[in-house]
């Protein structure tokens, strides 16, 4: 059982400097490796886990991409500056449509900056072949005080490129000398992809970032005000409906930094606990918190399935004093539910599940799917592994009954997942986009781990979507929905050419895994 | 800190920042042509993230186009990180070409760069050129993103191919023609366009090669085939008033192929025929020929555009419009609408950044509508700036992108997404372009107006 580990020993995290430290050192984070959850934790702790290399690779996402559409792109009173070439803001563009399915009335920051005059919330520098040999500085500092006298924003995030990284464009230098001729606190971001292989990195910059230049010293101490983080991969009604049970004892939540504004970043430190929905993305924001401001955080359970919502409900409460107050809350809430999940339970159980996505879904959403609906757990493939990740494995080692389900560490590594998934006869995939395409294409019955944003508003207005209590089964009726009918994939599957080899796919499916040129152990 | 000598004064300098602009980078239009080329795979040389970003860009909000046959995390990437940038990466893409080839079908791979490949210097050429005898052809790219936009990408495939690919044939195919300007996902129709062009020149007896698509038996030319029969066509049709002209060029000088630009994609039954004229005068189809099946085509028209005339009436569909799109969509649209649909043009927004010389030509298109109609044309592509020229508009009609929605709700005006980005609509072998096209486009205008209701 995890505790709010205020006690544990943290690494201490470098708060002052520019840039957080990469997840190679800071967590022993792996990208590479394929076995069974048992052999993973045992190598981990005795510390033969080796760094393994691909010699075939496929893209995935980037630290940039992860610090900017994943991060500063969604607080609300700001804008962000992709000091890069052009490419690098069509990411954020699949997440415009997102801003016209909120309920944005309902949005605590009113929705993103997204009105005419107001503009869109991003620029982006359009690096050149000149400014590659002149450097971008200038450019940037332009684009600063344009943005400040146009937009007037809480806020100006300037997400470093690759590009920009490799041209070696002084932030700092920039900042220190354009920020007295500025209103907006300008935040610099050095989340370029070049720094570490691992996009999650990412994630760190922008919570590096949101310590260092915005949240501030507290003016005073909440007692009954927790800080809920959420990631991109939390949806809003997820959100609504656990803010709603935590606020039925008394507790309120500052949910942050998806849909915030700037004013509830920067008081960040005047409340009483941190709460993680989504420890990948929040590692190093709830850490900083405590290093520098002393809010102890809960960041190793999450409320997905029935008993470890529950178990999430009574820590909250515990930790805020309002655990008798939260029986009730659970015993309504539970019993509202239980009917319709032994009715999702009958159609569901037996059947064999792998799951692929963040540490969130991976480790966390399996325990619904076994707990709840009896599905068996073949497989699991999280995004990076690393020290922070042991007991989360453990306990969901727990939950299935047994370590020797596979764990393929890998981000949408296609080329191995659908190599070993046509081999393991999967009844369902859950899985993120790439490899769900690709599994789809077999005809094996694919879902996205993290429900798919039309269905937000249009088919679960309501309920929760996955976390909680109604998020078992509004997610559990999403399963069933592809479980009844597979008939578009198996059809497909039957018809359409997928780009491998045969060779290949009767291959091993870890056999392009190689050992690091360097040998590098963790 | 070092004060830095840059090539721009201030003001060029925020002539030069995008406000969320409506196009990538050059490796996002040379992934574009690849993943849109069939059985073509890219191996992409770049940070770890381009394709991924690229793809959810112009895949998803494209229309959600989709991965094709080995896009998004299907496509083999070096994914460069800290190791490469020290070290460099040839090793890492000599190793990741060999296990492409081994692991993979396709007709033929094309590696393409980003930003940090070009950055740190790796020989791509050399390396390339150390697959020389691989069971089927590895080109190569350098489409880096700071080299350029999507545009130049579309153009930087193809100039590769004219180098690595095409060779001089003994003779002219007589009838084949190629054509050019169309930018798969950028021009989010390029498909169903695609098929209404192919289908109207076979109509005059021509062969046509589109390169891109899936194969189709029917039409015969298809991915590496497709792009290796390009040097033997008797001309090269441009359907952009820029995209693509440069290649023709090339193209002409190289192969002694002539080309003809037709500055807009051909929409509605005036600007289609007046196409198809064209074509058939540039490559000898008999005038009785190609009157006629202008004539079947126009009588079709017209017998739909009779029954819609009865909305167009009642309703009030003479809109004022304001266009904001790729050059090509902005003329060709603006023309239709103008021309055939008794539409007044407001203002006509380029943002596609054609380069100085090729303007003016866009103007006159532009200015030279029937009636003496003749909208504001404005060049701009930071949306920024788009919006606040537009603030005040009292056009009741905005055709644009994903990004423009907001606009049209702040001038109460109806709606249409013609153009990247888009994503609250799915675009599987929808045409605007033709006679087809043009019906579609027009029953998608009136559609939107009836079921506007902010």
């Amino acid at each position: 059982m995890a505790e709010a580990d205020t006690n544990e020993e943290i690494r201490v995290l470098p708060l002052d400097e520019n840039a957080p430290p990469i997840r190679e050192r800071r967590l022993g984070a792996i990208d590479a490796w394929a076995g069974s959850a048992k052999q993973l934790v045992e190598e981990t702790e005795n510390g033969s886990l080796k760094v393994l290399d691909r010699v075939f690779s496929q893209s995935r996402t980037c630290s940039h991409m992860a610090a900017t559409t994943g991060g500063t792109i969604d607080i609300a009173d700001t804008v962000t500056i992709y000091h890069s070439a052009q490419g690098c803001t069509a990411n954020i563009l699949h997440r415009r449509g997102s801003q016209f399915w909120y309920p944005k009335e309902k949005m605590d920051g009113g929705g993103v900056v997204f009105t005419p005059g107001q503009a869109a919330n991003w620029y982006g520098t359009n690096l050149t072949e000149e400014d590659v040999i002149f450097g971008g500085e200038n450019k940037l500092r332009e684009t600063i005080k344009m943005i400040d006298r146009k937009h007037h924003p809480k806020a100006i995030f300037i997400s470093n490129s690759c590009a920009a990284g490799i041209m070696g464009d002084d932030l700092e230098g920039i900042i220190n000398q354009v920020q007295p001729e500025v209103d907006a606190t300008i935040v610099p971001v050095h989340c370029e992809a070049i720094r570490s292989r691992f996009p999650m990195y990412g994630y760190d910059a922008f919570a590096h970032a949101l310590l260092k230049y915005l949240v501030k010293e507290p003016r005073k101490k909440h007692k009954d005000l927790i800080n809920l983080l959420c990631g991109p991969g939390i949806e809003w009604p997820d959100r609504v409906y656990l803010t709603k049970l935590l606020a039925r004892v008394g507790i309120r939540a500052n949910v942050v930094p998806r849909w915030a504004k700037v004013e509830q970043i920067q008081t960040l430190a005047e409340a009483a606990l941190s709460v993680v929905l989504c420890p990948t993305f929040n590692d190093y924001l709830v850490r900083g918190l405590n290093q520098k401001h002393g809010i102890p955080y809960l960041k190793d359970m999450q409320p997905f399935g029935i008993a470890k919502t529950e178990e999430w409900l009574r820590k909250v409460a515990q930790l805020m004093d309002k655990e008798q107050a939260m029986d009730q809350v659970i015993a309504e809430e539970k019993a509202a539910i239980m009917p319709q999940v032994e009715a999702l339970r009958r159609q569901l159980q037996d059947l064999r599940i792998f799951v692929s996505g963040g540490q969130t879904r991976t480790f966390f959403l399996p325990h619904m799917l076994v707990n709840d609906f009896g599905m068996q757990l073949a497989g699991i493939n999280p995004f990076e592994w690393g020290d922070n990740a042991i007991e989360h494995l453990a306990d969901l080692g727990r939950t299935v009954g047994n370590m020797d389900f596979l764990v393929h560490i890998g981000d949408s590594q296609d080329f191995e997942m659908v190599n070993y998934l046509k081999k393991m006869n999967i009844d369902l995939a859950l899985l993120h986009r790439g490899p769900m395409a690709s599994m789809f294409k077999l005809g094996t019955p694919t879902v996205g781990s993290i429900f798919i944003e039309p269905h937000r508003l249009r088919r679960e207005k309501d309920a929760s979507l996955q976390m909680g209590f109604k998020g078992v089964v509004a997610y559990g009726r999403y399963l069933v929905r592809v479980v009844k009918n597979p008939a578009y994939g198996r059809k497909l599957g039957a018809r359409v050419e997928l780009p491998w080899e045969e060779t290949w796919l009767k291959a091993n499916a870890f056999s392009k895994l190689t050992e690091n040129d360097e040998g590098d152990h963790r | 800190m070092t004060m830095n000598v840059t090539g721009y004064k201030d003001r060029e300098v925020l002539s030069k920042i995008l406000e969320a602009p409506r196009y990538a980078c050059s490796l996002g239009g040379a992934l574009q042509c690849i993943s849109a080329t069939y059985r073509a795979i890219a191996i992409v040389h770049a940070g770890p993230g381009c394709v991924h970003n690229l793809y959810l860009g112009y895949n998803v909000a494209g229309g959600h186009q989709g991965m094709g046959y080995a896009g998004h995390t299907s496509c083999p990437a070096s994914r460069l990180g800290p190791k490469e940038v020290v070290f460099g990466g040839e090793e890492k893409l000599r190793e990741l070409i060999r296990s492409s080839l081994e692991m993979m079908k396709a007709d033929f791979f094309m590696v393409l760069t980003g930003c940090t490949a070009d950055l740190i210097g790796d020989d791509i050429g050399s390396i390339v050129g150390e697959f020389k005898s691989a069971r089927v052809p590895v080109l190569y790219a350098e489409t880096g993103g700071f080299k350029g936009n999507t545009y130049r990408g579309y153009e930087k495939i193809l100039e590769s191919m004219v180098d690595q690919l095409m060779v001089k044939p003994s003779r002219v195919q007589k009838g084949l023609v190629n054509i050019l300007g169309v930018i798969p996902g950028q021009d989010l129709f390029w498909r169903g366009n695609l098929k209404e062009i192919q289908r109207l020149l076979q109509s005059l007896g021509l062969k046509v090669n589109v390169l891109f698509g899936h194969k189709n038996q029917r039409y015969g030319l298809h991915g590496l085939e497709a792009f290796k029969a390009i040097p033997s066509a008797e001309l090269n049709i441009v359907l952009s008033p820029w995209v693509g002209v440069e290649v023709a060029k090339t193209l002409e000088k190289k192969f002694d192929t002539p080309y003809l630009v037709f500055p807009e994609l051909p929409i509605g039954p005036s600007e289609t025929a007046e196409f198809l004229r064209q074509v058939a005068a540039r490559t000898g189809v008999p005038r009785p020929l190609v009157e006629n099946v202008i004539a079947d085509e126009d009588r079709e028209f017209y017998y739909h555009l009779e029954d819609l005339g009865d909305l167009y009436i009642d309703y009030g569909m003479q809109f004022d419009f304001v266009i904001i799109g790729d050059s090509n969509y902005v003329t060709g649209v603006t023309k239709f609408l103008t021309n055939d649909a008794g539409c007044v043009p407001f203002t006509a927004v380029v943002t596609d950044e054609p380069p100085g010389e090729y303007r003016a030509g866009i103007t006159n298109e532009l200015s030279a509508l029937d009636y003496g109609l003749k909208p504001d044309v404005v060049f701009e592509s930071s949306s920024g700036k788009v919006w606040e020229k537009l603030k005040d508009s009292e056009a009741n009609l905005v055709l644009g992108s994903l990004l423009d929605r907001p606009l049209a709700r702040s001038l109460s005006a109806a709606f249409l997404e013609i153009g990247f980005p888009t994503i609250d609509r799915t675009i599987i072998k929808n045409s605007y372009c033709g006679y087809n096209g043009a019906l579609e486009l027009l029953g998608d205008i009136y559609t939107s107006v009836l079921q506007t209701s902010y």
